[in-house]
């Protein structure tokens, strides 16, 4: 399932960026997704780091094109710049540490602030295998993402569980997103310039689907 | 006349000059002489005198001698026990008082041998019981020259008697010496030995060892091949081993015949060896050597052979003892010495004539072959250039075609010819540069250490012999010092220095501007690449150096590391080692200095404006190293890990600290000349990223990652949006955002490569110079 067999050949890019805390296992996320790698001393990330995966959701080739960043970035104008464009974000905690799932809220109102309007979200507790050392329930993550209208899914990067299932739904939630949205559109938009792999925005239509889509998503 | 036996002292002066016949006849002269003048003590001392001069001794007390038979023997009655062969071993004392008696027995078994030598009358001299046996006879004689000398007073009797016992003495020795020839010729050597011990009772030991000495001529026994050697120089063992087979068999001869001969009486079997040894073997191992000195390089092997066939494998002999081989083997060596100083002194200087010898020969292959490959490509190069017709067909001597070109004066062929030497000179430096490792022969090298080796190894079989221990150490010292000043003076650094001044004159852009270019050859050589190698093979041959001085020298204590240090062979080895280093430092910055001129070129022919600075369109590409990164990344893995296993990692680390630094120099320069958009400035932070990982995931050199963290958070100044031009502005003054590797200035000068900064300019420069201090600090 290596997105290099596929190459450029795509129907789809998507860009989706990894928010969190700093130590939550963003990037360890990333790399078990894309080359099913996991780094037990991978240091923490500076700036910000690309990787994609192409996938197949109802026989259309999508190509993930996902940004990990800082954990700690303090500049908003640097952290506005990640999220400029994406159509999908997982928000990341550690399940072992409170403080992390608290600050999702926060991670949350930026990502509302500067990404479109009808960016997919996923909540993510990484580090199930720490089960021994759970700090944040199961049922207390569910309510506050139904809450916030978010998927949710409880990963382990190391033990390698539930991480493509955690991307799948998301790029899943963003094409059915997406394809409706083409079709809402009408063809004239599209059909013109429609080259293999545009990068998708959703910005055309900027508050007015807010709900509606949102609803679909979840 | 009577009156004067009147005078005591006349008489006894007489009497001490008489001898004993007459003095007893003087004393009966009358009574006055015979019953005072010479009684009592005065004719004790007479008779005591002639027995002191036997060799008698006085003694005082007779119950004080502890040979008690001697007591007896005073018994008048068994006067008969004595005979003239034993009565000298059993009456050694008098008393005083008895001297007369003492004197009466000696003179009645000497006094008729006496008489007859005095007469002169030979024949019968011996009672028949005593003609069979020399040893007896040489027993009594010795006697009578012991008895005879009581006679010493009347000199006339007294050197008559010693004159003709002499005479007799030496009728008897010609006799014995006439039975020993008889009888060794007959080979009945224990006859021969018995009368060796008659000679030797005679004291006759010359005699002795010279009838012994003649009957021993090597000269004539032996027949030794002086051809152990062949044309070629080389020792023929089985030959050599032949000789000395003979050698020895002839000595193991000798010594059997000696124990037979002497047995134990007298030594003659060393003094025999050595005289053998220094005649006989010196003499073979002069002719063998006095032909050639390169000889003597078998010099251990003889040695060893010569000490087991002349020493080991000789017989044990009686004559010579229980420490007879010793002494044999100590004589050996004391004789052998000289050679096995010649040789030891001549390895270092027979390492060192060879060594430049092959050296010499190397180096004019090279030449040659230089020569040969130089005419190729000016031929390759000439028909290129289509000036085929105006060249000479002096294919030979091209450099003088050059010449004539010169004087062409047509200004066209004159261009034409200018190019195809450019053409030359650069295609030459490149084909020599792919040759640069031909420069140092490590299989010549090895070649010359393993000589070394087995040299030292052979010299070093010297060690047991402690007069030539210090020599051995000494010379040993002086080979490797030999070899590595051959080394390094000889081959490494000519190759060296050759090989710097190749990588120097190069430059991989003069190649990409010649028209003329040779085919099925490389023309893109990486300079450094091939100097590696070289580094590589003088790497290998200090390894070398090393294993040789720490296995021949220091565990073989040739060389005391602690006492040693400031030996000048320790000195040499460092030197040498000094040597390389610098020559790796200096073709490493030559090399590094290339690299970064690839680098440079790379990045100046390759980074597209757009890579950054995109179009709408381009800018929706994917998100990957932009193609110069992924060329430079290569190039710099390509030069990174050259070293990796050819030196110590120590150097490894100041080479690709150094590299990584210069390069980080260079993507400096590269983003103050590159024209930055926000949307660009993912691509840029990729590539960023990727030299990120280079360095600290491949290269894994820890010092030198902060700077390239830094050019991350520099990569970061681009993707901020015109629109957060004032967080841009204060972006600039968090100086510790960038570690301190980057100034204000210097952050400002990247922000200057923004596509927008003419737009922002103002808004930043407000929040730079427009807010109080405060401000400014981090958030």
């Amino acid at each position: 399932m290596n997105n290099e067999d596929y190459g450029y050949d795509y129907d789809y890019l998507f860009k989706i960026v990894l928010i969190g805390d700093s130590g939550v296992g963003k990037s360890n996320l990333l790399s078990r997704f894309t080359t099913n790698d996991f780094n037990m001393e991978s240091k923490s990330t500076i700036g910000v780091e690309f990787a994609t995966r192409t996938i197949e959701v109802e026989s259309k080739k999508i190509k993930a094109q996902i940004w990990d960043t800082a954990g700690q970035e303090r500049y908003r104008a640097i952290t506005s710049a990640y999220y400029r464009g994406a159509v999908g974000a997982l928000i990341v905690y550690d399940i072992s540490k409170p403080s992390s799932y608290e600050n999702c809220n926060h991670w949350l109102t930026e990502l509302r602030e500067n990404a479109d309007d009808n960016v997919a979200v996923g909540l993510i507790g990484n580090k199930s295998d720490l089960d021994h050392l759970r700090a944040v329930p199961t049922d207390e993550a569910k309510n506050f993402a139904q809450e916030n209208q978010l998927l949710f899914t409880e990963t382990s990067a190391l033990k390698s569980e539930n991480v493509d299932l955690a991307f799948r739904e998301l790029i899943t939630a963003i094409y059915q997103m997406v394809s409706k949205h083409q079709v809402d559109l009408g063809d004239a938009n599209t059909q013109g310039n429609a080259p293999k792999g545009p990068t998708i925005s959703l910005t055309p239509a900027p508050n007015e689907n807010k709900k509606k889509s949102a609803n679909n998503c979840c | 006349m009577e009156d004067l036996l009147k005078v005591s002292r006349i008489v006894v002066e007489i009497a001490n000059n008489l001898n004993a016949k007459d003095y007893v006849n003087f004393r009966s002269v009358n009574k006055l002489v015979h019953n005072h003048q010479l009684a009592g003590p005065t004719d004790d001392a007479y008779w005591e005198s002639k027995l002191v001069e036997m060799g008698l001794k006085r003694v005082y007390d007779k119950v004080d001698e502890k040979e008690n038979e001697h007591i007896i023997s005073f018994d008048g009655e068994n006067d008969n026990i004595y005979d003239s062969v034993t009565i000298f071993d059993n009456i050694r004392t008098f008393t005083i008082g008895d001297a007369k008696e003492t004197y009466i027995k000696f003179h009645k078994r000497f006094q008729p041998y006496c008489m007859k030598l005095y007469h002169g009358n030979f024949t019968h001299f011996f009672p028949e019981k005593y003609d069979e046996d020399p040893l007896i006879q040489v027993k009594i004689f010795n006697f009578i020259s012991r008895y005879n000398k009581s006679n010493s007073n009347d000199d006339y009797q007294f050197s008559r008697i010693e004159q003709n016992l002499k005479i007799l003495k030496e009728i008897f020795v010609n006799s014995v010496l006439q039975e020993m020839e008889a009888n060794y010729m007959s080979e009945n050597y224990e006859i021969v030995g018995k009368f060796i011990g008659v000679l030797l009772q005679c004291h006759e030991e010359t005699n002795a060892v010279e009838f012994f000495k003649s009957k021993t001529d090597p000269a004539l026994e032996l027949n030794v091949s002086n051809t152990v050697f062949d044309e070629g120089g080389i020792l023929n063992r089985e030959l050599f081993e032949k000789s000395l087979d003979i050698f020895r068999d002839y000595l193991n001869n000798k010594i059997e015949m000696v124990d037979v001969l002497f047995e134990d009486q007298y030594p003659v079997i060393l003094q025999f060896i050595e005289s053998f040894i220094q005649e006989n073997v010196l003499d073979f191992f002069n002719e063998l050597f006095e032909a050639d000195d390169s000889r003597l390089r078998y010099m251990p092997s003889i040695y060893f052979l010569v000490v087991q066939k002349l020493c080991t494998e000789l017989k044990e002999s009686k004559n010579g003892g229980p420490d007879f081989r010793q002494i044999v083997k100590d004589f050996l060596n004391m004789y052998l010495e000289p050679r096995i100083i010649d040789y030891l002194e001549l390895q270092p200087r027979e390492l060192k004539r060879q060594s430049s010898l092959k050296f010499q020969v190397y180096q004019e292959e090279v030449a040659s072959r230089e020569k040969e490959t130089n005419e190729q490509i000016y031929n390759s190069l000439r028909d290129q250039s289509k000036m085929k017709k105006s060249m000479s067909d002096d294919k030979n001597d091209f450099l003088s075609t050059f010449a004539k070109m010169l004087r062409i004066p047509n200004s066209e062929s004159q261009k034409k010819q200018e190019q195809l030497q450019l053409a030359y000179n650069l295609n030459l430096i490149t084909n020599n540069l792919q040759n640069i490792k031909s420069l140092v022969s490590l299989d010549l090298c090895c070649e010359m250490i393993q000589d070394a080796q087995n040299r030292t190894e052979e010299m070093y079989r010297f060690h047991t012999l402690e007069n030539v221990l210090e020599i051995v150490k000494s010379k040993c010292q002086e080979l490797f010092k030999t070899l590595v000043e051959q080394l390094s003076e000889q081959h490494i650094k000519p190759g060296f220095e050759k090989a710097t001044d190749l990588l120097q004159k190069y430059n991989s852009n003069d190649m990409d501007r010649v028209e003329l270019k040779l085919e099925g050859f490389e023309t893109k050589v990486e300079p450094l690449v091939q100097f590696t190698e070289l580094i590589n093979i003088g790497d290998i041959i200090l390894q070398m150096t090393s294993i040789f001085y720490k296995n021949e020298l220091v565990h073989k204590n040739i060389i005391n590391k602690n006492k040693d240090f400031l030996n000048d062979v320790v000195q040499s080895k460092k030197n040498f080692e000094t040597m390389l280093d610098d020559f790796v430092a200096e073709g490493l910055n030559i090399g590094i200095n290339k690299l970064m001129d690839e680098v440079e070129f790379v990045f100046n022919t390759t980074q597209l404006p757009e890579d950054f600075n995109p179009t709408e369109k381009s800018a929706q590409r994917e998100i990957n190293p932009t193609q110069c990164a992924v060329k430079i990344v290569e190039l710099l893995s390509n030069h990174c890990f050259l070293l990796t296993g050819a030196t110590d990692k120590g150097t490894i680390d100041v080479y690709q600290q150094e590299i990584a630094e210069r390069f980080f120099n260079e993507i400096v320069k590269h983003i103050k000349k590159s024209l930055i958009s926000s949307d660009g400035a993912i691509f840029l932070i990729c590539d960023l990223n990727f030299y990120y990982d280079f360095v600290a995931y491949k290269l894994r050199q820890k010092r030198v990652v902060p700077l390239f963290v830094a050019l991350k958070n520099v990569g970061q100044l681009y993707i901020v949006s015109g629109k957060d031009s004032k967080e841009l502005g204060k972006m600039i003054c968090d100086v510790n955002r960038f570690k301190g590797i980057f100034s204000q200035e210097e952050i400002y000068e990247f922000v200057e490569r923004r596509s927008d900064w003419v737009r922002v300019k103002r808004d930043v420069q407000k929040v730079m110079y427009g807010l109080g201090l405060k401000d400014c600090v981090v958030m």
